[in-house]
């Protein structure tokens, strides 16, 4: 052992100084902390029957688990063995070692930012997953409502309210000079329209999970077509091939025959049959009105030819960012437990890579008054690899298997 | 720094008491790791309770070696028992005290979560009860 007994300050009957008791009786306290967390995410594990254990839907890596698992094994030795130099009055090897174990700390961060990355880009996120169908219709029903709020709030001039400036869209898009605004104000008007439909649909709770993913992947493809006949078709459209490959000239003589296309069925925007080669698809709507006054809209998918598309705005890019989530069951206390434990164990690493800073800083001046100190912060360090060798098996490994 | 470069093989001789071999500890810790990983890449080939048991045994192991020797827990004296010992206990029944109301309760389970796990491994287990009804008729029909 290194510490040399030098005089306690106070003298406690102990045989170590009065630092290093503090630190044990610290990790006693850390120890509480971290298997509160552990408890109540097995207690919660068994709690919650359907929790989520699919790596593909946690994006959960083992690879990335292992290699931190190594990592932090790698960093721990080096800690005892600087402890080990620091006895030895080999500073100069102290400070080396524990400069590789600084550098390792920020592999171990490095690899954890990674997988937090996974987290964000897959909104794998605290009360951010919806956990039934209907979670998830209403969580994109709020998105674009507020993506509609807040364009319609920027383009809209004047200072009124939102609730008013939704209705004056079209006003403003005719008023303005600026072409590029009118059509931003067209394609507002465009997505409202479709949402407030979609609302209309969801307020009724007529929509099954798969129906309101294709009314999404229908706002996501809806587009403006021009069509070789001087013809304008608004709707969702679906090309294998890149319109631009289309060529005005030769459409005329097709134009009769995508009309055989047509198919007529319920409400056929909901169901899109597959997108043939060589054509492309457009969900057309036409309103008639009946003789009891009444408007029908009905919706039929179109087969275009390539060539009798003249030109294609897309108006539901905008929104394409805008989509619904996967439902996962019990996914958010899964992600809350996911960075609970992991962002207070990320934490620790960082407190410990401070108390390493201290020694490191010292540089050759390095010397045998910070032997306790770098004993201390070295206890610290195993037990931040003691919690992570639990965490590994019980997040990456066990989850699925018991 | 003069003394830097003279002296690595000092550490053998100042540090008499308690000589670990330190990297074969390391080396032990590493291999443990690699066993836990392989235990996941053939999870399929085993019981899943054997699984578990295996895993977190490792994890044990590894957390032993950690404490025993770089900790130096093994050399230190009556005071850590003093010190570990409340708070393992604390530790332990803090998830004896949570575990009845979380995974023990008499009732059943009818969060909306449930149900929709429910209506997802219903037709699962409908899918396979029918391939197994059509499979035990080719039995009969092989009979």
């Amino acid at each position: 052992m290194s510490h040399a007994p030098a005089k306690p300050a106070v003298h406690m009957g102990l045989p170590l100084p009065n630092s290093k008791l503090g630190m044990w009786l610290f990790l006693g306290t850390e120890i509480m902390f971290f298997t509160a967390f552990i408890g109540t995410y097995i207690v919660l594990y068994f709690g919650s029957p359907g929790w989520p254990t699919d790596n593909n839907i946690t994006h959960l890596k083992i690879w990335a688990g292992g290699t931190n698992t190594f990592v932090l094994l790698a960093s721990s030795y080096f800690v005892v063995v600087a402890h080990e130099a620091m006895a030895a009055k080999n500073y100069k090897k102290a400070w080396n070692f524990l400069a590789l174990t600084m550098t390792l700390a920020f592999v171990f961060l490095g690899i954890k930012a990674f997988e937090y990355k996974g987290k964000f880009d897959h909104h794998i996120l605290p009360g951010q997953i919806p956990e039934t169908s209907l979670q998830a219709i209403r969580q994109v029903e709020g998105k674009l409502d507020s993506y509609v709020n807040e364009t319609t709030d920027r383009l809209v001039p004047g200072d009124d309210p939102v609730h008013i400036k939704l209705m004056n869209v079209s006003t403003a898009a005719g008023e303005t000079e600026d072409a590029g605004k009118k059509r931003k104000l067209d394609d507002l008007g465009l997505i409202t329209a479709e949402f407030n439909r979609f609302r209309a649909e969801v307020s009724a709770n007529s929509l099954e999970l798969e129906e309101a993913q294709q009314r999404i992947e229908n706002l996501h493809h809806l587009a403006v077509v021009k069509l070789a006949d001087g013809r304008e078709i608004t709707g969702a459209y679906f090309a294998e091939e890149p319109p631009k490959d289309a060529h005005a000239g030769h459409g005329e003589a097709e134009g009769e025959e995508k009309h055989s296309h047509r198919r007529e069925t319920g409400d056929a925007s909901l169901h899109r049959p597959e997108v043939k080669e060589g054509t492309h698809l457009i969900l057309e709507s036409t309103s008639t009105t009946g003789e009891d006054g009444i408007t029908h809209v009905s919706h039929q998918w179109v087969e275009l030819k390539p060539e009798n598309v003249a030109e294609v705005h897309h108006v539901g890019e905008d929104v394409e960012h805008l989509h619904i989530q996967t439902v996962i069951p019990y996914g958010n206390l899964f992600a809350s437990m996911y960075f609970l434990m992991t962002g207070f164990h990320a934490i620790h690493v960082l407190v410990g890579m401070t108390l390493f800073v201290f020694p490191l800083l010292r540089g050759s001046r390095l010397d045998a008054s910070w032997a306790d100190w770098v004993e201390n912060s070295g206890l610290y360090w195993h037990f931040v690899d003691l919690v992570w060798i639990f965490l590994f098996p019980l997040l990456y490994i066990v989850p699925g298997n018991i | 720094m003069s003394e830097v470069s003279h002296d690595t093989g000092a550490q053998a001789h100042d540090h008499t008491h308690h000589y670990v071999n330190y990297f074969g500890i390391f080396l032990a810790l590493c291999v443990c790791t690699g066993i836990s990983v392989l235990l996941d890449v053939f999870k399929a080939e085993m019981l899943k309770s054997v699984l578990v048991f295996l895993v977190m045994a490792v994890a044990v192991a590894k957390a032993l070696f950690v404490m025993t020797y770089f900790m130096h827990l093994k050399f230190e004296g009556a005071w850590k028992f003093i010190i570990l010992a409340p708070t393992a206990i604390l530790a332990v029944g803090l998830m004896i005290a949570l575990a009845p109301d979380m995974a023990m309760h008499y009732y059943t389970n009818d969060a909306p979560q449930v149900k929709w796990v429910g209506a997802e491994h219903a037709e699962e287990v409908a899918e396979t009860e029918h391939s197994e009804h059509s499979e035990h008729q080719h039995e009969h029909g092989g009979h």
